[in-house]
C-alpha cells in the first residue's frame, strides 16, 4: 500500500471520527426502534431530518406511546459514561416530540407527561455542572408548558400554589416535586434571571381574571377593583347557616352558602398574592436582562388596580430595556389603557397606533384604537376607525398570550437548545 | 374634537352644493319654502321613528315636530322621509350561545335581503370570538353567500357592534343596524360602557333582536346569567335606545326584521341647526309630536350627542 493510499484511509478514519456519518435512512422496524432510530439522528445533530419526521401527519402521536420506554433503554445502553449526555438528548428529542401533540377536547395536553417524564430523568442523571444545553431545556420546557397553562407543574402545588386547588395538572405536577418545574430548573441554575421571573409569572398567573370572566380579552376583563375586594371579604366573613342535614348529606343550600364562603376565601388570597408578585418583579428590576419584563409585569399589575399613574411610569421604562417587539407592543397597548383610563384619549390613541405599528393587524390594539376613534365623534375618524378595523387579521393576538410567559419565545429557545446540544 | 354634527354639516354642505343635499323627499322647511343653508352651520340629524300603536305614522311635516336640544326648543328645519336609501348592516351573533339558531338564520338572511329595495345596501358581519364581514355592502340583488357564516364558541358581541358603528353610510344615505344576538358579551375588547358611549356618538340606529340563550338551551334548566352576561345584555339594551332604535323579543327574525326595516324607512330624518346651547358637552335631545294626536303617538329619536 503506497503512503497516499495510507494517508487517505487516516484522512477518512479521522473524518468519520470527527464528522459522524448520517446513519441510513432505512425505517426502523417498530416504533420503539423509530424512536431509537431518531435519538441517534438527534444525537448527531441531524436536527432537519428528525423534525421533518415528526411533523409527517400524526408523526409525534404514534412516537409519544413508545417514547418514554425506548428513550430509557437507549440512554442507558449507551453506558454510564454516556448517560449524562444521552439524557439531555432524550429530554430536548422529547421536547420537539411534545411541542405540537395535538390537545383533544376535554383532555390535558399530551405533551405535559412527556416533560413531566423529562424532567425527573434530568433531576436523576444530569452532570454535576449543568451545561448550556440544560439551561435552554429549562427555559424551553418552561415556555411549552405555559403555552399550555400547565402552572401546577411550573409552580408545583405547595405554598402559594396551593391556591390552585383541584387542578387537573396536579397528578403530573406532584411528579416533578414541590417546585415544580421552575423550582427545579432554579435549583440548578440558580444564577439565571429568567426562571426568576418565570417564577413571579407562575404566582401572577394565579392571581388572573380574579373577579371577571373567562374571556381571554384581558385589559377589560383582570381589573381588581377595591369594591369586589370589598365584596369578596364580606362574602368570606358571611357565616354559613345551619340548613341541617338531608339522608347522607348537608342540603343542597348548605353546601352552596360552604361553596360561596370558600370561594370567596380563595379569592381574597390571591388578591394578597398580587403585593408578593408585585415585591418580586421590582426585584427583578434590577437585572438588566429582565428588567424590561419586570417592568412590563408589574406595570400591568398597577393598571388592574387602576393605579394609572404608576403603571404609566413603569409602562414607559419598558422601551428604555429592551428591543422585543413582542414586550414594546404589550407596553404600548397597556399605555394606551392607562391614557384612555387617565383621560387622555388622543395619547391614548398614539399608544394603540404605536403598539399596532409593532403588530400589525392585531385584534386588541385594532378594537381599543377603533373605539376611541369613535368616541371623538368625528366623522372622519370614523373613517379612520372602519380602516383599522378592516385591517385586523385573526391570527392570535400578542395579548392574548400576556399571561403565557415566554411561550412566544419557544422556536428561538429550541433553536439554541439544539445548538448547545451539539 | 368635533362631533358627528361636524360631519354631518360638511357632508350636508356639500350634498346641498347638489340641490338634492341629501334630503331626498325634504319637504315642510318651517316656512314651506325652500331652505338655503349656510356652510357655516353645524347641523345636528335626528332620526325619528313615530308610531301610532305599531304603525308608522306618515306625512308629518316638519312644523309638527317638536325637538328640544338641552331643553332649549329648536327649529326643525328640514325632515327627510321615505327616499333615502339605506344601508343595512346585519350583526348576527353566532356564538356557541345561540348556534340553535344559526341554521335557521342561514336560509333567512336571503330572505332578509329580498325585503330590501334596489337602492338599499346589505352587508353581514358575524361576531363569535372575533368578528368576520361575511360580506361587505352590497346590493341586495346580488348572491348572499351565506355558506360562509359559521358558528365559534365564545361572544364578542360589543366589538361586532363596534364594528358595525364604523360604517360611513356616505352623505345622502343612512344606516341601519339590525342586531341578532343574546347579548351576554363574554370575549370583546370593547367594555359595555365604550359601547354606550359610542352609541350615544354614532348618527346610525341600532335595532336588537334579542334571543334568551338561557330558554333555549334547555326550557326546564335554564342556565342562569353570570352577572357580566347580564351586564352586557342591559348595555345592548341601552345602546339601542341611545340611538332611537328599539328591542325585539321574538322568535321569527324575518318577520321581525322586516317590521324594523318597514318602521325605518318610514321614519323622519329632522335636520336642525342649534341654538341657544353650549356647542360642547353632552346634549340631550328630546321629539315630540304636536298634532293633536301627538300625546298618544310613540316618538323614537336618539337620544342625544356629544358637542365639541
Amino acid at each position: 500500500m503506497g503512503s497516499g493510499s495510507r494517508g487517505f484511509r487516516c484522512g477518512l478514519l479521522l473524518f468519520a471520527l470527527v464528522c459522524p456519518l448520517p446513519l441510513p435512512a432505512s425505517a426502523p422496524q417498530s416504533e420503539s426502534d423509530r424512536v431509537v432510530d431518531l435519538l441517534a439522528r438527534y444525537e448527531q445533530a441531524e436536527y432537519p431530518t428528525v423534525l421533518k419526521s415528526l411533523d409527517a401527519p400524526d408523526g409525534r402521536e404514534r412516537l409519544r406511546r413508545y417514547y418514554e420506554d425506548a428513550a430509557s433503554t437507549w440512554i442507558h445502553a449507551g453506558g454510564a459514561d454516556l448517560r449524562p449526555h444521552r439524557t439531555l438528548v432524550a429530554a430536548a428529542l422529547a421536547l420537539d416530540v411534545a411541542k405540537d401533540l395535538k390537545t383533544t377536547p376535554h383532555e390535558l395536553w399530551p405533551g405535559t407527561a412527556l416533560v413531566v417524564w423529562a424532567a425527573t430523568l434530568l433531576k436523576k442523571y444530569a452532570p454535576a455542572v449543568p451545561p448550556s444545553a440544560e439551561r435552554w431545556w429549562y427555559l424551553s420546557a418552561i415556555a411549552e408548558l405555559e403555552s399550555h397553562d400547565a402552572w401546577p407543574v411550573l409552580g408545583g402545588t405547595t405554598g402559594a400554589m396551593a391556591l390552585q386547588a383541584g387542578s387537573p395538572f396536579h397528578t403530573l405536577a406532584d411528579r416533578v416535586g414541590p417546585g415544580g418545574l421552575v423550582g427545579q430548573a432554579r435549583s440548578r441554575l440558580p444564577d439565571e434571571h429568567r426562571l426568576a421571573l418565570a417564577d413571579a409569572e407562575v404566582h401572577e398567573r394565579l392571581t388572573a381574571y380574579l373577579f371577571a370572566s373567562f374571556g381571554r380579552s384581558i385589559l377589560p376583563n383582570d381589573t381588581i377593583l377595591a369594591s369586589d375586594v370589598a365584596a369578596a371579604e364580606r362574602r368570606a366573613a358571611a357565616k354559613v347557616p345551619d340548613f341541617g342535614t338531608a339522608t347522607g348529606g348537608p342540603l343542597p343550600d348548605a353546601t352552596a352558602a360552604a361553596t360561596d364562603v370558600a370561594a370567596a376565601r380563595l379569592k381574597l388570597a390571591r388578591v394578597a398574592l398580587v403585593k408578593q408578585v408585585a415585591s418580586d418583579f421590582g426585584a427583578l428590576g434590577q437585572f438588566d436582562d429582565v428588567r424590561a419584563d419586570a417592568e412590563l409585569h408589574f406595570g400591568y399589575l398597577e393598571v388592574r388596580l387602576q393605579a394609572w399613574p404608576a403603571a404609566a411610569a413603569h409602562l414607559r421604562r419598558v422601551a428604555d430595556f429592551t428591543e422585543d417587539p413582542h414586550l414594546l407592543a404589550l407596553a404600548e397597548v397597556f399605555l394606551g389603557w392607562v391614557e384612555e383610563h387617565s383621560g387622555q384619549p388622543d395619547l391614548a390613541m398614539a399608544a394603540y397606533r404605536r403598539g399596532l405599528a409593532l403588530m400589525p393587524g392585531a385584534r386588541t390594539p385594532s378594537w381599543l384604537l377603533a373605539g376611541q376613534l369613535l368616541m371623538t365623534g368625528r366623522a372622519d375618524a370614523r373613517g379612520q376607525a372602519h380602516e383599522v378595523l378592516t385591517g385586523a387579521t385573526d391570527r392570535p393576538d400578542t395579548l392574548a398570550v400576556y399571561y403565557a410567559g415566554d411561550a412566544a419565545r419557544l422556536p428561538e429557545y429550541l433553536d439554541r437548545m439544539r445548538v448547545a446540544l451539539h | 374634537m368635533r362631533p358627528w354634527a361636524r360631519g354631518v354639516r360638511c357632508c350636508v354642505t356639500a350634498v346641498l352644493g347638489l340641490t338634492t343635499i341629501g334630503l331626498l323627499g325634504a319637504r315642510a322647511l318651517g316656512s314651506g319654502r325652500q331652505t338655503s343653508f349656510r356652510a357655516t352651520v353645524d347641523l345636528i340629524r335626528v332620526d325619528t321613528t313615530v308610531l301610532d300603536g305599531n304603525v308608522p305614522v306618515p306625512n308629518l311635516s316638519a312644523r309638527e315636530f317638536r325637538l328640544t336640544d338641552n331643553g332649549v326648543e329648536q327649529a326643525v328645519q328640514a325632515v327627510a322621509i321615505e327616499g333615502e336609501p339605506i344601508d343595512v348592516t346585519l350583526l348576527v351573533d353566532t356564538s356557541g350561545s345561540t348556534a340553535g339558531e344559526l341554521g335557521t338564520f342561514r336560509t333567512s338572511v336571503r330572505r332578509l335581503a329580498g325585503l330590501l329595495r334596489p337602492i338599499d345596501r346589505v352587508r353581514l358581519v358575524t361576531a363569535a370570538s372575533q368578528v368576520d364581514e361575511v360580506f361587505g355592502m352590497q346590493s341586495p340583488n346580488q348572491p348572499i353567500p351565506v355558506d360562509a357564516i359559521r358558528t365559534q364558541g365564545l361572544t364578542a358581541i360589543n366589538d361586532g357592534l363596534i364594528y358595525a358603528f364604523a360604517w360611513d353610510p356616505g352623505p345622502d344615505r343612512r344606516h341601519l343596524i339590525v342586531a341578532f344576538t343574546d347579548g351576554e358579551d363574554n370575549e370583546s375588547i370593547s367594555s359595555s360602557d365604550l359601547i354606550l358611549g359610542v352609541a350615544s356618538r354614532v348618527d346610525a340606529v341600532l335595532h336588537v333582536v334579542l334571543s334568551d340563550s338561557s330558554s333555549r338551551s334547555d326550557p326546564r334548566q335554564p342556565i342562569p346569567l353570570r352577572d357580566f352576561e347580564q351586564a352586557s345584555r342591559a348595555a345592548f339594551v341601552e345602546a339601542a335606545k341611545r340611538t332611537g332604535g328599539e328591542i325585539h323579543e321574538v322568535a321569527d327574525t324575518v318577520k321581525a326584521f322586516k317590521a324594523i326595516f318597514e318602521e325605518y324607512r318610514q321614519s323622519y330624518t329632522l335636520y336642525y341647526t342649534p341654538h341657544g346651547v353650549s356647542a360642547s358637552g353632552w346634549h340631550d335631545i328630546v321629539v315630540a309630536v304636536t298634532t293633536a294626536e301627538g300625546s298618544r303617538l310613540t316618538v323614537r329619536a336618539r337620544k342625544g350627542y356629544v358637542g365639541g
